[in-house]
């Protein structure tokens, strides 16, 4: 992220009202070239909105929209250099594979040796020789998820967006699939606005990620960035597992996995910290419960009555159990104030 | 179990108002009459080598020219409403279909005529035009192959607008927004997505339109006039005034068989296009 980088997409103060609801309200975001941006949030919080927006398959009911410099509020998806694939994918049924990749070619009057050309790479990249001339309905969930990603490729388009593009489908070919589609993005220098409501998915594959809740951004950053500082409860919560302490007006979030257990020293009486950057508390375990490589330790806490979760790892000797008095300790620097 | 008792009833009435008709008249057909018209039950195919004559090979060829003009006109006609209908809102969107419906409701005979007024020669367009100073005769609008065109269309246009507004309906719109997304404009989505996606409604609604316009006999009776000779006045003719029986059972049998080709032509063409689509 050293060189100076270029806005691929400006969403400027936009906005969006569906009658009298406003699903997003004024927006301000710059996407960069080349980038794999994801909009991660929950069920309704406006991410396929927003997608919708900038494919101009939606009018912002307020706001700009800037694709490579150029202001294109207004203008309709087909004169828009952008592609979409779809959550359900939008197959053309009565098309055969090769004709449904070949269509947005065909609609931009490219000629057919450059056509012939950039199918037989975007057939090889997603490997559908086989399948060329088949249609939808005779193609595994897989495979017609390859071809709407194909058919959106072929176009080389500024600009891909993608919308829950993995969400119908089961954990390995999600697991495969999401390889594919980042090492395509990379090898290919592409511009992705990624939207899922997998967290993971979100973590593994984004150079960026933007949390949305109802609308709002509630923060911007890396992945790393998100997971390990995030600036509201609202991101804590949302992204991976996190303990919320409560404080006179603030919360303290922690990370179950940053938290150690050790025994309890003096029974009944909470242990001073061990040095001046840790932190120390004690409780009872209320209960111990197995998730493969892990077990989740709930704790209740002796002075506040918070309960509070940490980890215990498989090849950890100490087992605790359920009923045991127990210790906790973490670096102070592991802590996140959160003042929202 | 269930679905075979419920079927029962539907076949009894079948039974009773299709097939055992079908069979008299199909029994009918292969016998002779008296001159004065009363049945002679003696086997003959006459009834049906009659047929082959020029005069009648004209009516059919006149029938056939009707109903697929017929067709061809509702579809130009019916399209574009069905289209429009569909986007509009809900509210306006029943109030069309009823409008369109409302010829169903509504005796043919009674509709017929309604044209008849509206066309004759002290008809309404005639007048308005007379008064208008835009014709100073005027014009023989009724009785005449045209004024019969009109009034199939009319009378067919909802079973064409019908199915092709359910097609319309059912057709994905993320499909539509695929295609735009893709680069095309509105009128290459409807060319390319639209109008083939849509083709079962349209085929439903034409055979629906032809098949109907082929036996088609009180709006031409009417809006045609005496001179007016299509199929199916013909076969009123025999029933009726004629009192040939067998020769008008025989024509009904002929015009029937050929109706039930094209349906089963309608049928197999469907069929082929799914299973071309099943896994390999
Ligand atoms: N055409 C519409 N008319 C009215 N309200 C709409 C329309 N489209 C979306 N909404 C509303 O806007 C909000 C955001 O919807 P959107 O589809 O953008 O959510 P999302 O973040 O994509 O959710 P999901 O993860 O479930 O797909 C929802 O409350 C939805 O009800
Ligand atoms: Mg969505």
């Amino acid at each position: 992220m050293t060189k100076k980088q270029h806005v691929m997409i400006q969403l400027e103060t936009i906005e969006k009202n569906f009658a009298e609801n406003q699903v997003i309200p004024p927006l301000n975001l710059s996407i960069f070239e080349g980038e794999f941006l994801t909009l991660l949030g929950p069920s309704g919080c406006g991410k396929t909105t927003l997608l919708r927006m900038i494919a101009g398959l939606e009018e912002p009911s307020a706001g700009n929209i800037y694709l490579d410099g150029q202001q294109v509020t207004y203008l309709p998806p087909y004169k828009r250099d952008v592609n979409m694939i779809f959550q359900h994918y939008a197959l053309f049924p009565h098309m055969t594979v090769e004709q449904n990749i070949l269509f947005g070619l065909r609609m931009k009057k490219v000629s057919p040796t450059e056509r012939e050309k950039r199918i037989s790479q975007v057939i090889a990249l997603t490997q559908l020789e086989a399948y060329r001339q088949r249609k939808p309905r005779q193609l595994s969930g897989g495979q017609q998820q390859r071809v709407a990603i194909a058919r959106a490729l072929v176009n080389n388009p500024k600009v891909l967006l993608l919308d829950e593009p993995l969400g119908a489908l089961d954990y390995q070919l999600r697991k495969s699939l999401q390889i594919e589609l980042k090492s395509l993005q990379r090898e290919l220098g592409l511009t992705f606005i990624y939207v899922t409501h997998d967290q993971e998915e979100a973590l593994t594959m984004s150079d960026r990620i933007v949390v949305m809740n109802q609308g709002k951004i509630e923060q911007t950053g890396t992945p790393h960035e998100i997971y390990h500082t995030p600036m509201s409860q609202f991101v804590a919560g949302f992204i991976g597992e996190n303990n919320f302490i409560k404080h006179e007006d603030f919360y303290i979030s922690l990370r179950p996995e940053k938290i150690n257990l050790c025994e309890v020293m003096f029974q009944g009486e909470s242990p001073p910290p061990l040095t001046d950057d840790t932190s120390r508390l004690t409780g009872t375990i209320t209960d111990v419960v197995f998730y493969g490589t892990i077990d989740k330790v709930f704790i209740h806490l002796d002075d506040s009555g918070q309960t509070i979760m940490a980890y215990q790892y498989f090849d950890d000797k100490r087992r605790w159990q359920a009923g045991e008095k127990v210790g906790l300790w973490w670096n102070l620097k592991d802590e996140v104030r959160l003042d929202r | 179990m269930n679905k075979k008792v419920l079927a029962w009833p539907i076949l009894v009435w079948l039974t009773l108002f299709l097939t055992v008709p079908l069979c008299f008249v199909v029994a009918v057909s292969f016998i002779q009459r008296s001159a004065y018209g009363q049945l002679i039950y003696r086997f003959t195919i006459q009834n049906y080598l009659r047929l082959i004559e020029p005069l009648y090979i004209q009516i059919f060829i006149d029938t056939l020219l009707m109903a697929i003009l017929t067709t061809i006109i509702t579809f130009i006609l019916g399209y574009p409403l069905a289209y429009t209908i569909t986007k509009m809102n809900k509210h306006l969107q029943n109030i069309w279909l009823v409008l369109v419906m409302i010829p169903f409701w509504i005796n043919s005979l009674i509709r017929s005529y309604a044209w008849v007024i509206i066309l004759r020669s002290q008809g309404l367009i005639n007048t308005l035009l007379l008064s208008w100073g835009i014709i100073d005769q005027p014009l023989a609008l009724l009785y005449n192959s045209s004024s019969v065109l009109l009034g199939m269309v009319y009378t067919q246009l909802p079973f064409m607008v019908l199915p092709i507004y359910v097609s319309l309906e059912q057709l994905d719109r993320r499909l539509l927004e695929a295609s735009s997304d893709l680069g095309a404009t509105p009128w290459k989505t409807f060319w390319h997505i639209t109008l083939p996606l849509t083709l079962p409604g349209i085929a439903a609604g034409s055979i629906l339109v032809f098949i109907s316009a082929l036996g088609m006999f009180v709006v031409p009776d009417i809006v045609g006039g005496a001179k007016s000779a299509l199929i199916g006045n013909l076969i009123q003719n025999q029933f009726l005034s004629a009192r040939n029986w067998p020769f008008g059972s025989a024509l009904s049998i002929v015009l029937s068989v050929f109706s039930l080709i094209l349906i089963l032509l309608y049928y197999r063409v469907l069929k082929v296009q799914q299973t071309k689509e099943v896994k390999p």
